[in-house]
């Protein structure tokens, strides 16, 4: 039974032999705007701005579409341009792939709990977009979709967050606005190199059956889910704008600075020059090398990043990533003590 | 004396602290003058031995201590012969010693022509006899079987050029002509070694970073990508777990060589080789050419009489510790410091400052 990992790699596949593929690549690529001169000192700040978001498609959707607010919360004013309408029309297409994608994915894997369907949507911390009057981009099968749908449906996180909420005292569940809320600030909490001192504690000092226990369970099983779907999201959104996953090597790479057990954590900082494009927060690549007696073959997905430029001892970028198991989850090492 | 293993995967340093390093690195070298110590030896290396091998490895010792004691006390006349016919001695004394058995060799292995006119450097020599010719039969010793002999000639520029010791006299004295080797400045920066080239030693060839790519043997192995570093440098970051490909000063400063291309055949030819032949053929010129040997001692006034002092200098200071390297497998390091106390950071540390 092939897993949701290979399922993915084998549906980036498919992406890329897609007719539009490549046109739609040349499209996002083409909102960077050039280099601000004398002539044109100002530039358009919506793609910079899109990708600080670090939300694929719907970053740049949602930039346009609140550009006015990021203006007026911004301490410098970014000039921020709306799409073009054919961008638009484009991007709106590709995002109710994802749309679609992720639904079929949360319906399957949680399909009892419809109040956190909202929580583990990849893009539920943000208002909607408005998707309507235009075609979804089918840049996936019908099959695909349903394959992924159902390898996730298979995610350990599911059966758990089922079973917790099972054990809660009545009357207890969240409802779905409050379940979002606390998913989406868990996430952030839990998505960086180090676990959280509350949830070492967790671990370490509350019985299993006590009730908040059950309740970080709970709620972490729920930002699993959410991690998970955002990561095959991501990976299916470089798959439309790159031609291969870029790969972290002994070619590359300057000094491993560690690893941790599982390769659940890497963090290690590799030549600049080595890339064409920037990396940022959120995209994912795969650190393959040989540090000595033995091997690193992970797929990760980058937290930190930190580049050093112009500098007396060559430029570097400096990586702090987490790994992903079989279901692109980047919280695996944790799921199986929590 | 100490012991260090900066890097893991390049030759082990030992440390020997003293004021006289010429008299230190003789009294290691000759303590194979002793059979008891060759045999001793031997047996460590499972070296088969033989007593008339240890005779012979006792005499070559003994002779090449003399040549280069009689060459460190008379002038530049002369000297560069006696250091060659000691070099010779101390090859194969070693020879013998590491292989359990005396080589066969029959003569030079090289031949030597030098124009009528024109420098001292553009002195020609060419290795011949691959059999029993003293060059390939130590070539095939101390150099990896390095392919000398293959019709292609070299001349005393490129081996003055390829000598770390001599990098910085050589640019002076030739400053229009490309170098052999660049020197490595090593730097550990946040716990991450990076070492970087000076692009100003550099300067003679079109595209430093290709240069480094193309003809250091085995770059791309133990390197990333040059980066060129606020226009001024070249950063090589070692590759992780990267064999070290450098070669070393008398001071352990790390160089990078050029290889040179003879023939097709890409040739990285040790710095043992690289003196020996240099002292070959200054050696021949001063024995062979005396008149043109004699009006340079005398009467040289493009400079070149000086990179020729400094070479047989380095030779003669240097030559026996290349081979108490090779002895003893590792990099053996003179040192003026003193032993103290080493501070090691943590107990797995496999470093420390001193």
């Amino acid at each position: 039974m092939p897993t949701l990992k290979q399922l993915a790699y084998d549906a980036c596949k498919e992406i890329k032999r897609h007719a539009e593929r490549k046109q739609i690549a040349r499209m996002i690529q083409g909102l960077e705007p050039p280099m601000p001169t004398k002539e044109v000192p100002e530039t358009d700040y919506l793609s910079f701005i899109a990708r600080q978001e670090h939300a694929q498609v719907f970053g740049y959707l949602f930039v346009s579409e609140r550009r006015e607010d990021y203006r007026d919360n911004s301490p410098v004013p970014w000039p921020i341009e709306p799409l073009d309408e054919s961008v638009r029309k484009r991007l709106v297409g590709v995002q109710l792939f994802f749309k679609d994608l992720n639904s079929r994915c949360i319906q399957a894997a949680i399909p009892q709990l419809g109040i956190c369907h909202e929580a583990i949507d990849p893009y539920s911390k943000y208002p909607p977009v408005d998707l309507t009057g235009h075609k979804e981009i089918e840049l996936l099968s019908a099959s695909s979709k349903n394959a992924l749908a159902s390898a996730f449906s298979d995610h350990p996180a599911s059966q758990i967050a089922i079973e917790t909420i099972q054990s809660f005292p009545t009357g207890m569940a969240p409802s779905e606005g409050p379940c979002t809320e606390a998913v989406n600030k868990m996430y952030f909490e839990l998505l960086g190199i180090e676990r959280p001192e509350w949830l070492t504690q967790a671990f370490t000092m509350m019985p299993q059956g006590a009730l908040q226990r059950l309740v970080i369970r709970f709620f972490f099983s729920l930002v699993t889910l959410k991690a998970s779907l955002t990561a095959l999201n991501q990976l299916l959104y470089q798959a439309i704008l790159h031609d291969n996953l870029f790969v972290l090597s002994n070619e590359n790479i300057i000094k491993l600075r560690k690893v941790y057990a599982d390769n659940s954590a890497i963090s290690l900082d590799f030549q600049l020059q080595s890339i064409d494009y920037f990396l940022v927060c959120g995209d994912i690549v795969l650190v393959k090398c040989n540090p000595g007696s033995y091997v690193i073959d992970q797929l990760c997905q980058i937290y930190e990043q930190k580049v050093t430029a112009a500098s007396t001892f060559g430029d570097k970028v400096e990586l702090g990533m987490r790994g992903l198991d079989d279901f692109l989850n980047p919280l695996f090492s944790d799921l199986r003590v929590i | 004396m100490t012991e260090d293993q900066s890097n893991s995967t390049a030759l082990p340093i030992r440390y020997i602290s003293t004021e006289e390093p010429i008299v230190e690195e003789w009294r290691l070298l000759t303590q194979f003058t002793y059979k008891a110590n060759v045999e001793r030896y031997s047996k460590e290396q499972q070296i088969p031995s033989d007593s008339r091998v240890s005779d012979y490895i006792s005499g070559c010792y003994r002779q090449g201590k003399a040549y280069f004691e009689a060459a460190r006390n008379t002038t530049i006349d002369i000297s560069p012969l006696l250091v060659y016919y000691g070099a010779t001695n101390l090859l194969a004394g070693t020879s013998a010693l590491t292989m359990g058995m005396v080589k066969k060799v029959d003569n030079h292995g090289m031949k030597f022509e030098i124009p009528e006119e024109g420098r001292i450097a553009d002195s020609k020599i060419t290795p011949v006899n691959d059999k029993t010719g003293a060059l390939q039969v130590f070539s095939n010793v101390f150099s990896n079987k390095c392919r000398m002999v293959n019709g292609a000639s070299w001349n005393l520029l490129e081996l003055l050029g390829s000598i770390p010791d001599l990098n910085s006299d050589y640019n002076s004295c030739y400053p229009t002509e490309k170098p052999f080797v660049a020197r490595l400045e090593q730097y550990e920066v946040e716990e991450t070694r990076i070492e970087r080239i000076e692009l100003v030693d550099l300067k003679q060839f079109e595209d430093p970073a290709k240069q480094l790519k193309d003809n250091v043997l085995d770059y791309s192995k133990s390197y990333l990508e040059p980066q060129v570093a606020m226009g001024t440098h070249l950063v090589l970051n070692p590759k992780i777990n990267a064999p070290d490909i450098g070669i070393y000063s008398v001071f352990g400063r790390k160089y990078l060589q050029f290889l040179h291309l003879k023939n097709g055949n890409k040739l990285v030819p040790d710095q043992i080789i690289i003196i020996f032949m240099a002292l070959f053929s200054l050696g021949y010129l001063s024995r062979y050419y005396p008149q043109r040997w004699n009006a340079f001692v005398q009467s040289d006034d493009t400079g070149e009489r000086l990179l020729v002092e400094r070479f047989v200098d380095l030779a003669i200071r240097f030559f026996p510790n290349l081979l108490l390297n090779f002895i003893e497998k590792k990099r053996v390091q003179f040192t003026l410091q003193i032993e103290q106390t080493r501070v090691v950071d943590t107990y797995t540390s496999a470093r420390g400052t001193e």
